[in-house]
């Protein structure tokens, strides 16, 4: 092969790479020994329903891939507040406590609470984040003030109103969120709701209310449509299964 | 020692034996149901399998749905058959293994201002969608429960109902598949319009009976031994064990529900009941939570009917 005929190949290798889907990278935190960070109730699924979901994701999910998994100790204050590691991935997954309107990482110095302020989520890539914690999304009367804070950018935040249940087959919640999303055409969080109806409530019985905060009234965007979603008006939707 | 002393220590002693022995007592609101004496459940037990794929029926569905035509492309291969139009939004997925059918119309917006009212008032139409979409096996299917989205859109705005879902699921030997094996899921949106379904639609195959014993009293006792089990409620995603001072069941009927058993998945008769736990003192401050209690008639959970009784005399797998 002569030079030239290398270089319109090498010409054309890097278009096709260039024209190729931004990736989706995932990054998740999951905490089950709160005793190492200070005490607050140690739990025994956060770092399983962590891996299951980024698992979930590789699965279903052509663009995503696992670029950051924190546990235990190394989810310090720092690491879920606003920096720049967290800020290279597109979607972050949180599993621990939470209580209203905030994530709880332990008692201990350089861990404590993170509220919406805080996590101020998107000044890069962030676009999408899953707390699976309780409360985290109840209902409060100035509901859009309070969580204005963390719209910097990010699209959708998923979790619950209520309380959540410590579940060993988170797995099947994850699988179907990420098919869902992904393969049948279903709104981002509508197919968050669904899953937690399933089988949170069809499956288990367990009375459960699932939310998420959009920053448009639809919540549908799509899994490749990572851009940012800097000034949009934010919608709160909770998903009413028992009544 | 004086008599109040005594007398004291004898009550601290009996207020921490009872303490330590307390049971959750179970309170019964019938609600209009049928004494649980008179629950009349079936003996047959089903293995649920997947379902052969039939292209025409998920063609004849498109149809009905009146959307064939407009899709631009169809896809289908090991997975799944999808049919997608990306300008309209709509998506008519089938997946093969897991016999689910999805249907999504993202053009289709919320309600505006719904109430729970609105439930009524559109159920017929949620009824029609259902009976398009599955045709004739629709006709064996019952309406259970409704859900509701509920959204606000700014602070100090009221909170509204965007989309209604209707919940049906098949009847088998006259009472409710419950759980996730089989169901269809009909959501509206604006003017009761369809924005999504969704169904699991398995083959039951017949693979046994079981012998059941439902009088009222075993059902009292299997519903007491399963509210004090540690296990009746898993614990909250922050590890908090919520501990019911009193469960009242609320309602209750005879359902089909799926269990594991020897590597199949079967459907065994249940007694299903509805209940509502009243919350000792608990760190979220929740006076009560709603959780399904289903009653396998399965020998390892009733008092008198022992696994052996059923797998070798009543169980029989064809």
């Amino acid at each position: 092969m002569t030079r030239i005929k290398f270089l319109v190949v090498l010409c054309t290798l890097a278009a096709v790479v260039s024209s190729t889907p931004t990736w989706m990278w995932i990054g998740t935190y999951g905490i089950d020994n709160y005793a190492g960070n200070g005490g607050g109730g140690n739990l025994t699924q956060s770092i399983a329903g962590a891996n299951e979901f980024a698992a979930a994701a590789d699965v279903y999910c052509p663009l995503a891939y696992t670029y950051m998994q924190k546990t235990d100790a190394e989810v310090t204050f720092a690491a879920v507040a606003n920096n720049g590691t967290r800020e290279m991935c597109d979607f972050i997954y949180f599993d621990g406590h939470g209580t209203d309107g905030v994530l709880f990482l332990g008692y201990g110095a350089g861990y404590g609470s993170v509220n919406p302020d805080n996590l101020s989520m998107g000044t890069s890539y962030n676009r999408w984040a899953y707390f699976y914690t309780c409360l985290t999304l109840a209902y409060r009367s100035s509901i859009f003030t309070y969580w204005g804070g963390a719209f910097d950018g990010v699209q959708t935040i998923l979790g619950f109103a209520s309380v959540t249940w410590a579940v060993s087959w988170k797995e099947n919640i994850h699988n179907q969120f990420w098919n869902d999303w992904v393969n049948t055409g279903k709104a981002m969080g509508t197919a968050h709701l669904d899953a937690c109806e399933d089988w949170l409530w069809d499956y288990a019985g367990l009375e459960v209310d699932p939310a998420l905060i959009s920053s448009n009234s639809t919540h549908s965007h799509s899994y490749t449509q990572a851009t940012s979603a800097a000034g949009g008006s934010p919608t709160l939707w909770m998903r009413r299964i028992c009544d | 020692m004086s008599k109040r002393f005594f007398l004291v220590v004898l009550g601290a002693i009996f207020l921490g034996v009872v303490g330590i022995n307390a049971q959750v007592s179970v309170a019964y609101e019938n609600n209009g149901n049928k004494d649980m004496s008179e629950l009349s459940v079936p003996d047959k037990i089903y293995a649920v399998e997947v379902a052969p794929f039939d292209e025409k029926d998920l063609s004849r569905r498109a149809q009905a749905l009146g959307i064939a035509a407009s899709f631009d492309v169809k896809t289908a291969d090991n997975e799944r058959a999808k049919y997608v139009n990306d300008r309209d939004q709509v998506t008519l997925v089938y997946e093969k293994q897991q016999n689910r059918c999805v249907y999504s119309n993202l053009s289709v917006g919320p309600m505006k201002d719904g109430t729970k009212d609105d439930a009524a008032k559109y159920r017929k139409a949620a009824e029609q969608y259902l009976a398009a979409i599955l045709g004739e096996k629709s006709r064996n299917y019952q309406f259970i429960s409704n859900s509701y989205d509920e959204v606000v859109e700014k602070d100090g705005e009221a909170k509204y109902i965007a989309f209604i879902t209707y919940r049906f699921v098949p009847v088998v030997d006259g009472v409710p598949v419950l759980g996730l094996t089989a169901n269809a899921k009909v959501t509206l949106g604006e003017n009761g319009k369809l924005v999504r379904f969704r169904s699991n639609e398995p083959s039951l195959r017949e693979y046994g009976t079981v012998k059941t014993r439902v009088n009222g009293n075993a059902i009292r006792k299997v519903l007491e031994k399963k509210v004090n089990s540690a296990d009746y409620l898993p614990p909250t995603q922050d590890g908090v064990q919520l501990k019911a001072d009193k469960v009242v069941a609320k309602g209750w009927t005879a359902a089909y529900f799926e269990i594991a058993k020897a590597g199949k998945r079967l459907l065994y008769p249940h007694v299903s009941v509805s209940a509502e736990n009243h919350l000792a003192a608990n760190e979220y401050k929740l006076d009560s939570i709603r959780s399904r209690i289903d009653l396998s008639m399965n020998g390892s959970d009733w008092p008198d009917l022992d696994e052996s009784d059923i797998s070798k005399v009543n169980v029989k797998d064809k």
